[in-house]
């Protein structure tokens, strides 16, 4: 099986179907991603294929030196930005008023989901730089490369964010064993 | 990795990202009717040689400039300070010293200008009896 560099490579010479695979590769983790991110599903939808049809455009100016996952998902946050500003910005009202559209891509069995949470407690950036090392599991170096910010600031980023978690699930989980207690 | 690293990618996996086949044969269209830019040298590369090289000219130009500027020519410096020529006595005041013999010098100036006056008045005022 080749790795997506090469594949990366080979559709840089032209090959389609190279880069067809590499859509293949990349096309849940990458509507995934940007449902937590976007608004509403149509949004990440949107920002999914805007980011392929980026990526196939500019691919000469892909550095195989570089991971093509980093390459791939700093194309997307770009375009899952665009996405915000043209369609307007309620992000935060809504979040606030519980009617999150993540939820609503979310199994009804699913919604203690954490990222719904992370989404609610944690900045854009932070949230994105704790998915590509959790989920995606990449390197400090390639998430502050693809959020294009500094080593320290993501390392912060992160600690901050997992501890904000952390608390906010401690929090939950004693209010919850009160409420036990009581009700 | 810890609970909170499991706990979020399941979560993650929980995302439903189902991609239907009218979005995939979607992309597959717009991808074969979107041409490839061709790869070409970028002109941010061609602007930073060029500041680069702007930024050595000037650095080169102001060395030349330093160089055929004449030196000034500084006036020369005394070797010893001005307070060493001034004999010693005339610096240092004896501490022990009355005040009347400092001031003494005064009281004689001031006490043969009063003598002046006096011998100016007496003259005006002969003068005055010989003439009126």
């Amino acid at each position: 099986m080749q790795s997506d560099e090469q594949l990366a490579g080979s559709a840089q010479r032209g090959n389609a179907l190279a880069f067809s695979a590499l859509v293949e590769r990349y096309q849940e983790r990458l509507l995934r991603f940007l449902q937590a991110r976007c608004r509403c599903r149509a949004d990440a939808e949107d920002a999914v294929q805007d980011a392929f049809v980026d990526a196939w455009r500019y691919l000469h100016s892909y550095d195989s030196r570089w991971r093509f996952s980093t390459w791939l998902y700093r194309i997307a946050i770009r375009r899952a930005g665009r996405q915000q500003t043209s369609t307007g910005g309620e992000g935060l009202e809504q979040l606030a008023s519980g009617d999150d559209p993540l939820a609503a891509c979310i199994a009804a069995d699913e919604q203690k989901n954490l990222w719904l949470i992370a989404r609610r407690e944690l900045t854009e950036d932070a949230l994105t730089a704790l998915w590509l090392q959790s989920v995606e599991e990449m390197a400090l170096k390639d998430i502050a490369r693809a959020l294009q910010r500094s080593l320290p600031w993501t390392k912060v980023s992160l600690l901050r964010s997992r501890r904000r978690l952390r608390a906010v699930l401690a929090e939950q989980s004693s209010v919850k064993s009160g409420s036990e207690a009581y009700g | 990795m810890d609970r909170l690293d499991e706990q979020l990618r399941n979560d993650a996996a929980a995302i439903s990202a189902d991609v239907s086949v009218e979005d995939k044969q979607r992309l597959e269209a717009m991808l074969a009717a979107t041409p490839q830019v061709p790869a070409t040298r970028r002109p941010a590369t061609g602007l930073r040689w060029a500041a680069l090289a702007a930024g050595l000219g000037s650095f080169a130009l102001v060395i030349l400039l330093q160089d055929a500027t004449p030196p000034v020519v500084e006036a020369p410096v005394a070797a010893t300070p001005v307070y060493e020529s001034v004999p010693p006595a005339l610096l240092t005041v004896p501490l022990r010293v009355e005040p009347a013999d400092l001031t003494e010098p005064l009281q004689q100036e001031l006490n043969a200008l009063r003598a002046d006056v006096a011998k100016a008045r007496e003259s005006i005022e002969r003068d005055l009896r010989v003439t009126f």
